[in-house]
């Protein structure tokens, strides 16, 4: 986990807007990476094509669109409403697929086409971490919980045999329980005295109850243990530094509803960040939000850039698209390099 | 991890769940209720059966079993036997010394004749005297009219030994319907109205029809017997014709006592018919008890081949002149077989309630699956949130079986506590249902309508339409329930004539009890795995711009 630097109100009204194609945070600072590293694409989307069924029509979104992003770079991608480039960010953090399934955006040089449900689970949960337009935080769970539940839904992402194995064992209960409960029925049926009538139906009874639950309480057993775990008390700390460092420690226990839109945000940015993801990807972060603690969230995120992050944003404002490296223009479903940058 | 957070928060969060878990209970409360009283009532019928006749019936109706002492001695013998006791099974004419005048009542009774001291070993009839000496505890409750102050210490005792101890002559126990006069109190006692036709102190005439050895009916016979008790099997059917006499007074009444057998073609030095030997006393019936492990279809071979080789014995003895009756002839039944025309229909129709009240377990899943459905629905989003996350599709149906499986193992508990409730005061209801509605009860319901008209007008000024609505419906609801205790009068609905017992049974069954409870938490995560799968497959995307 990188060190968390805290906007400051200075920084954030003094941020020089018109900066195009520049590090807006000017001196880079030690996370940022080598040039070597830079110029290996991290992640790349090549003549992608995405198109949506509408009932019968097809509509084709993005056309052949193609990007490059390296690592450390902050991207924005412009465009019109409607111009696909909420459906190039979709198809980059792996929330979406394109016509070929994947197989042209690559991540590392390697086709999101060819991870296996787990990895692509682990490339959402770890790799990428999403902020959204809307904020998109869960009403039901605290300000804490929002945060940390990137950190939950890494630690129950197992493979495939895991699930199979708990699913296989609950089969086995049913499959080996009906015919054991009809059985018992027949026995009931057999009167009273019968020997086997009395203690049967109660231990098979007993038998299926008791495996079930010990199916059940293996699941929720486990749950208690990883909450008590150290692990959990780690992740915990950590994103409650986070949420200080975002100025929100005195909200941790609230609602999002008690939230204003600038906190929202805040703390959908803290949960993106919680995972310590190679790439954020925003869509949209400022759109809710006034101007002022628009401008607050994009130094939030411009402090990440300059802890070497890779921010790839969406924006259909050129103003906000100018605080990144590098600008590119979503047309008619393709890709134009802005002519500035 | 975060499964258990978001299930937790979401059924705490919305009323949504409550309904869900209201809806499984009910439907688990009347499964476990009215399976549990079918079964209660069959299992009424087989306890009172056994405890009426005990294990195995050897049966030679009319004529009778002769050397039945013989027969009963090796019986005993055997180690498989706990007991076994004669008895004669037949019909009389009972008449009652109500009303006053010279026109009695006179009710056809299925008469017992049995030896009260091995007659209680194996039925156990004593527990079912009702009338017992009171305490000096109890008679300071009692009115100064209460029949139960003329009740002696020795009661109990002569309904036992079916003898007025205190002159030593023979008595009569009767069921507690036979007489009309006997009322069942709230309490679920029995008392006489009036109250001087209590039974035990008056006498009844019985009159019994012998069978002559050609198979011909002989001079009725009456004796009076006074009224040394009377007995409640809980049988309706049983109680409301069957009395009890002294095995020795039937004996003689139906002429099955032990006699001389003479030759009346051949004649003494006396000129009398010479006496060829002695015809023995006979009885219809022996009930036999099953020592403690033996089955009673076990009992049942055992008894049959020990009564081939009783038979046996005698004619190859060629000494007695009356032989027992030839072992084809004789019947030699369980008491579940004596039983099988009452207990069979019965045992098909609890099955058959049981099948079809398990379509409640598919209402249950249907519930389950529309509730979840919404919930699915309104959690669109979060489920969008979730996916953008990392969490795999496995994790999202977990999150809504689990949901279910609370549901279903929440809804179960309060079933069975609700079925509990109703099935142990199931009595108590039916008492207050069959009498008149108190007038508190309709007025306050009336009382409770009025103030919600209030409130409902008070909603309505301050323009709140759902507050005024539920207000509303809530004023209808209790003017109708409010008219309906008002009309009510009392209805009987488990008629004893018809049901064969008295009171309902009231013990939840508890084998019906797990199973159904099983059955609806399976059917709660049937119903909620269509929503969680269908939330599984829900678009990332399409969810997220969901609103």
């Amino acid at each position: 986990m990188s060190e968390i630097v805290t906007p400051t109100p200075t920084s954030t009204t003094a941020a020089p807007l018109s900066c195009v194609g520049v590090p807006s945070a000017g001196v880079p600072s030690a996370g940022v990476p080598s040039a070597g590293e830079r110029d290996e694409p991290l992640l790349e989307a090549v003549d992608v094509r995405k198109t949506y069924r509408l009932g019968r029509v097809a509509v084709e979104v993005l056309k052949g669109a193609s990007l490059s992003v390296r690592r450390g770079e902050w991207v924005a991608i412009l465009g019109a409403s409607g111009s696909g480039k909420s459906t190039l960010l979709h198809l980059l953090g792996d929330l979406d697929r394109d016509d070929d399934n994947g197989s042209r955006v690559r991540h590392l040089g390697r086709p999101l086409a060819d991870m296996s449900p787990l990895e692509c689970n682990r490339y959402r949960n770890a790799t990428v971490g999403f902020v959204f337009q809307f904020y998109h935080l869960l009403p039901e769970l605290t300000v804490l919980e929002n945060t940390l539940l990137p950190a939950m839904v890494g630690r129950t992402i197992r493979s495939g045999w895991h699930w199979t194995a708990i699913g296989a064992a609950g089969a086995a209960c049913g499959a080996a329980g009906a015919p054991l409960l009809a059985a018992s029925l027949g026995f009931s049926s057999l009167g009273g005295d019968h020997p086997i009538a009395a203690v049967l139906p109660w231990a098979i009874g007993g038998a299926i109850l008791g495996a079930a639950l010990a199916l059940i309480g293996t699941v929720e057993l486990r749950t208690v243990l990883e909450r008590l775990s150290t692990r959990h008390r780690e992740d915990r700390r950590r994103a409650t530094r986070l949420l200080e460092a975002f100025g929100l420690g005195h909200r941790l226990k609230h609602r999002p509803r008690e939230l204003s839109g600038g906190e929202r945000q805040r703390v959908a940015i803290a949960r993106a960040m919680l995972n310590d993801p190679e790439i954020l990807l925003a869509d949209e972060p400022t759109g809710n939000l006034d101007q002022q603690t628009g401008y607050e969230i994009l130094e939030l995120i411009a402090t990440q850039r300059r802890k070497g992050m890779t921010i790839v944003m969406v924006t259909h404002d050129p103003v906000i698209a100018r605080r990144a490296d590098r600008i590119v223009r979503l047309r008619d479903g393709r890709v134009e390099p802005d002519p500035v940058t | 991890m975060y499964h258990a957070q978001l299930t937790n928060r979401y059924l705490t969060s919305r009323i949504i769940p409550l309904i869900a878990v209201a809806a499984v209970a009910l439907c688990v409360a009347l499964v476990i209720t009215v399976v549990s009283v079918m079964s209660g009532f069959l299992d009424m019928l087989k306890k009172s059966g056994r405890t009426l006749m005990g294990d195995v019936v050897i049966s030679y109706p009319i004529r009778g079993i002769g050397h039945y002492d013989q027969l009963i001695e090796r019986l005993t013998a055997l180690p498989e036997v706990a007991g076994a006791t004669p008895v004669i099974d037949t019909y009389g004419l009972l008449r009652m010394p109500y009303p006053a005048g010279d026109q009695k009542e006179v009710v056809t009774v299925q008469v017992w004749a049995i030896d009260p001291a091995t007659f209680n070993s194996v039925t156990r009839f004593d527990e079912t005297l009702w009338w017992q000496p009171q305490s000096e505890e109890e008679l300071k409750g009692l009115s100064e009219t209460d029949p139960r102050r003329l009740i002696g210490d020795r009661i109990f005792e002569n309904g036992r030994l079916l003898r007025d101890t205190r002159t030593d002559k023979p008595g009569i126990v009767l069921g507690m319907h036979v007489s009309v006069v006997n009322r069942r109190q709230t309490d679920g006692s029995y008392m006489p109205v009036p109250e001087h036709w209590w039974m035990p102190s008056h006498s009844v005439a019985l009159t019994l029809v012998p069978i002559t050895g050609g198979g011909k009916i002989a001079e009725p016979k009456e004796v009076v017997f006074p009224v040394v008790n009377e007995f409640f099997s809980g049988v309706y059917q049983i109680d409301k014709q069957r009395v009890m006499i002294p095995l020795s007074e039937a004996q003689q009444m139906l002429r099955m006592n032990e006699a001389t057998l003479t030759d009346p073609d051949r004649l003494d030095d006396d000129g009398r018919p010479k006496v060829i030997g002695v015809d023995p006393a006979k009885v219809t019936k022996i009930l036999v008890r099953a020592a403690d492990g033996v089955s009673p279809e076990a009992l049942r071979k055992i008894v049959a081949s020990e009564y081939a080789r009783f038979f046996e014995d005698f004619t190859s003895d060629g000494t007695n002149v009356v032989l027992p009756p030839e072992p084809d002839l004789v019947s030699v039944l369980t008491w579940e077989q004596l039983l099988r025309d009452l207990i069979g229909p019965v045992e098909k129709e609890r099955e058959m309630m049981r099948i079809l009240f398990s379509i409640i377990y598919l209402v249950c899943a249907g519930l389950v699956l529309s509730i979840f459905w919404a919930i699915v629905y309104e959690k669109t989003r979060d489920i969008g949130i979730l996916r953008s996350i990392g969490a795999p599709r496995i994790g999202i149906v977990w999150i809504f079986l689990r949901y279910g499986l609370v549901i279903g193992v929440f809804g179960s508990i309060l079933g069975l506590g609700l079925a509990w409730m109703v099935v142990t005061n199931i009595n108590s209801i039916h008492h207050a249902i069959g009498e008149d509605a108190p007038a508190w009860s309709w007025r306050v319901s009336f009382g409770a309508a009025a103030a919600a008209a209030i409130a409902a007008v008070i909603a309505g000024r301050r323009h709140r339409l759902l507050g005024t609505l539920l207000w509303s419906i809530m004023v209808v609801t209790l003017v109708l329930a409010g008219v309906g205790l008002m009309l009510h009068r009392g209805t009987l609905i488990w008629d004893p004539s018809v049901y064969y017992f008295s009171v309902i049974p009231n013990v939840v069954d508890r084998f019906t009890a797990a199973l159904t409870m099983v059955g609806a938490v399976i059917f709660s995560l049937l119903g909620a795995s269509v929503p969680a799968a269908k939330a599984a497959d829900t678009d990332p995307v399409r969810a997220l711009r969901y609103e």
